[in-house]
């Protein structure tokens, strides 16, 4: 093993290794920011240009690509409230209201640090798992998955403080929004209207999109004035206290590169389920859980941490047993096989050089796209300066192109423009957004998870109770809905008979 | 009160209510595995819509619901403002998109930022062009020249929808 790191570590100092490498890196970066094409895309465009490569440069570029998508994606949603690509929008919910109240800055800084090391950790993780991962995978059965999206449901609802209620009322929409389309239970369609465009269901980037990009445009659109409420005090030399804190805030970034390894590691589901239940997580261990959503560092610091990661642990089942782990990893599964590497137990023998050349360059991707990131935040940051009405047309027109470029779909910016209207009139009405987006994602692991556990038992609803992780899960789920009332009742003992009467 | 503040108050839970109800009898269509789920979900959204619509009301046990779940404020407080700028802020990138399917990108995006700068946004004739029209080529070099994405030409041009 330590013959074949350093042997990667060879190819990653040779001139045509780090060439590769930072091609990789600065398309990566460029696809990251640009709203609606993600890693994926990116690795297709690249795949037929690393034919003829050597293998061990083609994995400089594409682990260059996997390790700064993520990272570009992040200021988008912080500057802009515009994600990158789907794994970045949890990011979105904290990191744009500290670009409002002029912290910009703080939010790149703790973004690109989180990533790096929550990549790092992911790497670590990567290395080390791989002979115990099987087992630990399994641990997780349909019950556990189905209490984890509750759970994260549960939790998300409660961070909006105040909107508990609401929060529910969206989480329950955006699960029947999640509904909507081919059902792979049961066979057959559902609440389609009859549209062939509905039958794959909500796509979700152009849901994102809208709910988080179409919206804010609106709102700012109304609003007028810049996106930084406060314009004067808009910090641009914050970025080094964000880098600290993820030193502070430790507990957060190793839980959320946890996470993200885990979630990586299972096969379907993926970078956006793992940053938005790391958000969940994060707020859970937080002392402040009700400023999130509000301008928390630390709801930046879980999903970035988890977003990065995730790259670590969705190579294991990639490598290890030639099963993707994401939609970016399927393609990247098609690199392998056009280099004629077959992914499986048996790449690790006969290949292990090349899987760690994969690893190292995801790991100097991080870390040279966060040094990137980082000397570019300050003047990246003056965005939120600038006039709205300058940037309202530009970024609508952007993000609409960018949701159309997916899938070459007009139905897309349609869409996209009705989830971005429907997002501002949840402003207005009092209802959080984080909780219907968050159902609208987790919707169909909870539906499919219900009928695979109850098929799993003949029927049998205990299953959900009679395994221990389940249970925990549960216990910590119901522990979450009860937490604004025993909240309610610590604040105000007294009271509560009046105004009960 | 009156009767715009009651439907602002009590609008959006019969809204919530409107649509559970609506799932509730639409999955009732589907066999039993299909229709499950949304049978559950479309349950759970009635009864958090009709203890919404509970919490709403200035009674006791509204002011009781209110103090453990909430009652609903803004979200992220935006200005309060009439109906004018909400209007034609929601209309601009509906009448962005409409445009695009009938005329495409590239000859509906820089129009549309034009217009909206110049007599939206208050800026001047030169600051609205230049704008519009660098926009609307890094659109066109980002997508169509480096990512060799064709852009939507729009149906009067050859597009489907």
């Amino acid at each position: 093993m330590i013959e074949s790191i350093l042997s990667a570590l060879s190819v990653l100092f040779t001139p045509t290794g780090a060439l590769f490498l930072m091609l990789g890196v600065v398309v990566g970066l460029v696809f990251g920011v640009v709203p609606g094409i993600g890693g994926t895309t990116a690795i297709a465009l690249l795949m037929p240009l690393s034919f003829g490569m050597d293998p061990n440069n083609a994995m400089m570029l594409m682990g260059g690509v996997m390790g700064a998508v993520s990272v570009g994606g992040s200021l988008t949603s912080i500057l802009i409230n515009t994600p990158g690509g789907a794994p970045n929008a949890a990011t979105c919910f904290d990191g744009y209201p500290l670009a409002q109240q002029g912290k910009a800055g703080l939010a790149i800084g703790a973004a690109a640090a989180s990533s790096t090391l929550g990549g790092l950790i992911g790497v670590i993780v990567l290395i080390a798992v791989i002979p115990v991962m099987k087992s630990i995978v399994l641990l997780f059965g349909p019950p556990e998955f189905f209490m984890l999206a509750l759970m994260g449901l549960a939790a998300i609802a409660v961070s909006t403080g105040g909107q508990f209620l609401r929060g529910l009322i969206a989480g329950a929409i955006g699960l029947l929004l999640s509904f909507i389309g081919y059902n792979a239970v049961g066979g057959g369609v559902r609440f389609t209207l009859g549209s062939d465009y509905l039958w794959d269901g909500i796509p979700l980037v152009p849901a994102l999109t809208g709910m988080f990009a179409i919206t804010e445009m609106i709102a700012l659109s109304v609003s007028g004035g810049t996106i930084s409420k406060d314009a004067a005090a808009t910090r641009i030399a914050g970025v080094m206290e964000g880098v600290w804190a993820c030193f502070k805030y430790w507990k957060t970034l190793l839980q959320g590169s946890v996470i993200g390894t885990f979630i990586g590691a299972i096969p379907g589901l993926g970078g956006t389920v793992a940053s938005f239940l790391s958000y969940a997580a994060a707020m859970q261990i937080s002392k402040n859980p009700e400023t999130f959503g509000k301008g928390n560092v630390e709801g930046v610091i879980g999903p970035e941490a988890a977003n990065n990661s995730k790259d670590g642990g969705s190579l294991i089942p990639t490598l290890a047993f030639g099963i993707p782990g994401s939609a970016e990893m399927a393609v990247f599964l098609g690199v392998l096989v056009l280099h004629g590497l077959s992914p499986g137990p048996m790449l690790l023998i006969q290949h292990e050089g090349v899987v760690f050349s994969l690893i190292m360059a995801l790991s100097a991707s991080c870390i040279i796209a966060t040094v990137i990131t980082l000397i570019v935040a300050r003047w990246m940051i003056l965005i939120t300066i600038v006039d709205v009405h300058l940037l309202v047309p530009a970024v609508i027109a952007t993000s609409l192109v960018g949701v159309y470029a997916l899938q070459e779909s007009i139905g897309d910016v349609i869409l996209s423009v009705i989830f971005g209207v429907l997002g501002y009139l949840m402003i207005r009405f009092g209802f959080p957004r984080i909780t219907l987006v968050i159902a609208l994602i987790l919707g169909e692991l909870a539906e499919r998870s219900f009928h695979q556990s109850l098929n799993m038992a003949d029927g049998d609803w205990t299953v959900f109770f009679s395994r221990g992780i389940s249970l925990t899960l549960f216990i910590i789920m119901l522990a979450c809905l009860a937490y604004p009332a025993i909240r309610a009742v610590r604040r105000n003992p007294r009271r509560l008979p009046e105004v009960a009467n | 009160m009156t009767r715009i503040s009651r439907l602002r108050r009590f609008g959006p839970s019969l809204i919530v209510l409107t649509i559970g109800v609506v799932f509730l009898l639409w999955a009732q269509i589907y066999p039993r595995n299909t229709g499950t789920v949304p049978t559950l979900v479309a349950i759970l959204t009635i009864a958090l819509g009709l203890l919404d619509l509970a919490g709403q009301s200035d009674t006791g046990l509204g002011r009781t619901i209110a103090k453990f779940v909430g009652r609903a404020g803004e979200e992220e407080e935006p200005k309060k403002t009439g109906w004018r700028p909400v209007l034609f802020s929601v209309l601009w990138p509906l009448g962005y998109v409409a445009a695009t399917i009938y005329a495409g990108f590239l000859l509906v995006t820089p129009l549309y930022i034009f217009l909206y700068m110049w007599t939206y946004g208050g800026k001047s004739l030169l600051a609205s062009a230049v704008s519009a029209t660098v926009t609307t080529v890094s659109i066109w070099l980002t997508f169509e020249v480096l990512f060799r994405y064709p852009l939507y030409p729009g149906v009067l041009f050859g597009g489907y929808l």
